[in-house]
């Protein structure tokens, strides 16, 4: 696989997106591995310098998706029972 | 663009299905972010002394933006129910051309300022400081600043001040007080002149003791300083604003008062003026009438205290008024001339611009006289002041030092050493490190040339090219040799690299620093745009000896990939047609930025615009769009013309013709829309088509709703220190 900024060999691949990059255009990004509830509070575990490619760019915010909601179930009408 | 309007004016279509990745990838999308202004900020519209709008959005008193009519328009829009897409659509509508950067920009000014409804957060920074903290900075809210300019503020007193206007307001800022006032100050320095003259001695002894009138003296000096903050106060409460925090500070070791009244920056350009002129017109009325007291009692106590009051007050508010520091003269000269940083510009024309204009004999314009001069007389009184603070310290401290370091004894010694330390210390390393880094440049300037020819590596340069959409088609070897060729050129702050108007057959590539381009209008400069890394400019004299459409400034030092015409299109000759492409590449740049609608969009935007659009041949009789199919592109005419057709019942309606530069379908950049007309080919002509997704992923590339503010954000803060009335 070849570096998706300079086309040299690839080192790894990004955390993020995937692409190949090599060591020379490798950059690193903090990542969450996990996150756990505990006590209350949210625990994780993160990496500090995972491997990032630069090019993508990991939306800092966490961003809605009440799409992916499952449909709330049609309530069952008395005439089902 | 009414003209196109009829082409779009269909209902929405039910909306079709969207499957969940095209919902997460509008999510995702920048584009799609809907920014929302909050409710309780302060708008102030007023016009300039030259009639031109001068728009202020405040977070008073926290932070003031300066927005453009434009941004104006644009940021009321911004209600929560459009995307930026939406805005940039409207923007185009509005004013005829694509804001991309401009819509972008200021919603990430927006943003960061903090002026949106959802403040930025940045998840990976927050998990970053929280995998690796950084050390507690210990918050020290009692001072602001440090070294030669610590404040120590007193917040909340802007009831105080309320009220010490309620008090004294109504007397004060009546007509007959302000004339009193006037005749007053005429008379008591017509007085105070006649008493000079008369041999009135400002140092003369009180009750026999010098020391004691030193202590008058000094009390004195206080006071009117305390008159003068007072006065900018009041006149800005005068006026209905804010004075958020006040209080004492060491300007230079030298205690004073302050009083912030950055709230003014909300009230047009007349009392602006009148609260600077407020401190020093308090300072010549309390300086009069001291005067005329002076003169009244004679020679005995009350007359000499008179008098030094009056010596105090006249000394500090006219130096007050004096236009070449940053006080209260400057700061009226400044609004009245309405040149923001005026100092800033003057002093970094005489650094640089004004030697090379001089030496090739080139007649400076009026307002290049004015900043030469001005700037001139800046910087040899700012010098001036240095050699003056070293005479006021020593005149000051020699009478208590030398007496000290005479007197038997070790204690005596080590007090002297320490108050001349207190000082000494803080100016000399402040004065120093500027010294020391005068000298170090001038030893390291050969080397630092030297270097420069090099220092742009090849894989940057390679980097720096490959970011540009026109060289997109040409291959590894060919860009190699293109780096190769390219000449590295340094820039230091506030030089001009090119100007308007001017003929240049070289090409630039900013690899290092940022720069503003400007653009002369009616005889003034005005800063059409900003430049950062990897941004480039005159690549028209890659075409023909191109003259230059403005004047690019290094707002910061500069380091510039410099490509000579010749040299360039020389490294393209080969067997293979590279030369044409980039060529036709170029050449159709310039045939979008000649259309109006891309009057705004910088080179760089353009660049990448010219790569996402089609373009899409017809003939007399091609069908381009028909009517009830759904809409997903946006047209341009490139050459050629059409017509559009509009299908009612059984009969079909020629309702307009399109010519080079007009357009049709913007509406489809933003939802899915059946066509409501038929365009098709008049005769053999082009189109330029700009998808959906491509203008999206446009939008995406401007907008930086995590980044930092400095750059986009430089032109558009006004100056909050200056409004600052500090003595």
């Amino acid at each position: 696989m070849q570096c998706w900024i300079c086309a040299s060999p690839a080192n790894g691949t990004c955390r993020f997106c995937g692409r190949a990059v090599c060591r020379e255009d490798a950059k690193t990004h903090p990542f969450v591995l996990e996150v756990y509830p505990s006590d209350g509070n949210l625990y994780g575990l993160a990496v500090e310098d995972a491997l990032h490619c630069g090019v993508c760019k990991p939306r800092p915010e966490p961003v809605l998706m009440d799409f992916l909601a499952a449909p709330k179930a049609p309530k069952p009408r008395k005439s089902d029972k | 663009m009414a003209s196109n309007s009829a082409v779009e004016l269909a209902p929405p279509a039910a909306p079709a299905a969207i499957s969940v990745w095209d919902r997460v990838a509008d999510r995702a999308s920048q584009g799609d972010y809907r920014p929302s202004l909050r409710q309780d900020l302060t708008w102030a519209r007023m016009k300039t002394r030259h009639g031109q709008p001068n728009i202020m959005l405040a977070d008073r008193p926290r932070k003031y933006l300066r927005l453009s009519s434009r941004d104006d328009q644009i940021a009321q829009l911004m209600d929560g129910s459009r995307r930026v897409s939406d805005l940039v659509v409207e923007y185009f509508r509005r004013f005829g051309s694509f804001g991309f950067r401009q819509v972008t920009d200021l919603v990430t000014l927006l943003r960061q300022a903090g002026f949106l409804t959802d403040p930025p957060r940045d998840i990976y920074k927050e998990l970053g400081e929280r995998l690796n903290p950084s050390p507690p900075v210990r918050e020290r809210r009692w001072v602001e600043g440090s070294g030669l300019r610590m404040k120590f503020p007193v917040r909340g007193i802007d009831g105080l001040v309320t009220r010490y206007h309620d008090a004294v307001g109504r007397f004060v800022y009546t007509p007959v007080f302000l004339w009193s006032g006037a005749l007053v100050a005429s008379f008591g320095l017509l007085t105070f002149v006649r008493l000079l003259i008369l041999g009135r001695d400002p140092f003369a002894p009180i009750a026999g003791s010098g020391l004691l009138a030193i202590v008058v003296l000094v009390i004195a000096y206080y006071f009117v300083i305390f008159v003068h903050e007072s006065a900018h106060a009041l006149t800005c409460k005068h006026y209905g604003r804010m004075v958020p925090k006040g209080g004492f500070m060491l300007y230079y070791l030298m205690p004073a008062f302050y009083v912030d009244v950055t709230d003014a920056w909300l009230e047009p350009w007349r009392h602006r003026i009148m609260i600077f002129w407020a401190g020093p017109f308090s300072g010549f009325i309390l300086a009069g009438a001291s005067a005329l007291g002076a003169s009244a009692f004679g020679t005995g106590l009350i007359g000499t205290v008179l008098f030094k009051l009056a010596v105090a007050a006249y000394l500090m508010n006219l130096l007050n008024m004096m236009p070449l520091l940053l006080w209260d003269g400057y700061w009226i000269l400044e609004q009245w001339l309405e040149i923001p940083d005026l100092r800033q510009k003057a002093l970094a024309f005489i650094k640089g611009p004004l030697w090379s204009r001089l030496w090739s004999r080139k007649r400076l314009t009026g307002r290049e006289t004015f900043f030469a001069v001005f700037g001139l007389l800046s910087g040899g009184y700012s010098f001036g002041s240095i050699f003056l603070a070293y005479l006021y310290w020593r005149h000051r401290l020699g009478p208590i030092v030398s007496p000290l370091w005479l007197t038997p004894g070790l204690l005596g010694k080590v007090i002297a050493v320490g108050l001349v330390g207190a000082i000494g210390v803080p100016l000399g390393i402040r004065y120093g490190r500027r010294l020391w880094g005068y000298r170090t440049a001038v030893r390291n300037a050969p080397a630092a040339a030297r270097k420069a020819l090099f220092t742009i590596r090849m894989s940057d340069r390679l980097r720096l090219l490959e970011g540009l959409a026109f060289l997109k088609s040409l291959p590894q070897k060919s860009l190699e040799r293109l780096a190769g060729s390219a000449k590295v050129r340094e820039i230091p702050a506030g030089a001009t690299v090119v100007r308007q108007g001017e003929r240049g057959d070289e090409f630039f590539i900013l690899a290092a620093g940022q720069a503003a381009v400007l653009v002369r209008d009616q005889s003034e400069d005005r800063i059409v745009g900003e430049m950062t890394v990897g941004d480039f400019f005159g690549e028209r004299a890659l075409l023909k000896s191109g003259v230059r459409e403005g004047t690019v400034k290094a707002q910061t030092p500069l380091r510039l990939l410099v490509f000579q015409s010749k040299a360039f299109w020389n490294e393209l000759v080969g067997p293979v047609a590279w030369e044409s492409r980039v060529r036709g590449a170029l050449e159709e740049r310039e045939r979008l930025r000649a259309l109006p609608m891309f009057a705004d969009t910088g080179s760089r935007q353009l660049d990448l615009l010219a790569v996402k659009l089609q373009v899409q041949n017809f003939a007399a009789g091609d069908v381009i769009v028909k009517q009830g199919d759904p809409g997903d592109a946006f047209y341009i005419v490139r050459e050629g013309s059409l017509e559009v057709l509009v299908r009612k019942e059984r009969s079909r309606r020629r309702v307009r013709t399109l010519k080079t530069g007009d357009f049709f379908g913007e509406i489809a950049l933003l939802m899915d829309v059946p066509r409501i007309a038929t365009v098709q080919g008049l005769d053999e002509g082009s189109v330029w088509r700009l998808e959906r997704q491509d203008f999206r992923d446009l939008l995406g590339r401007y907008l930086d709703l995590e980044g930092q503010i400095a750059g986009v954000a430089a032109s558009r803060l006004p100056h909050g220190h200056s409004m600052g009335g500090t003595n």
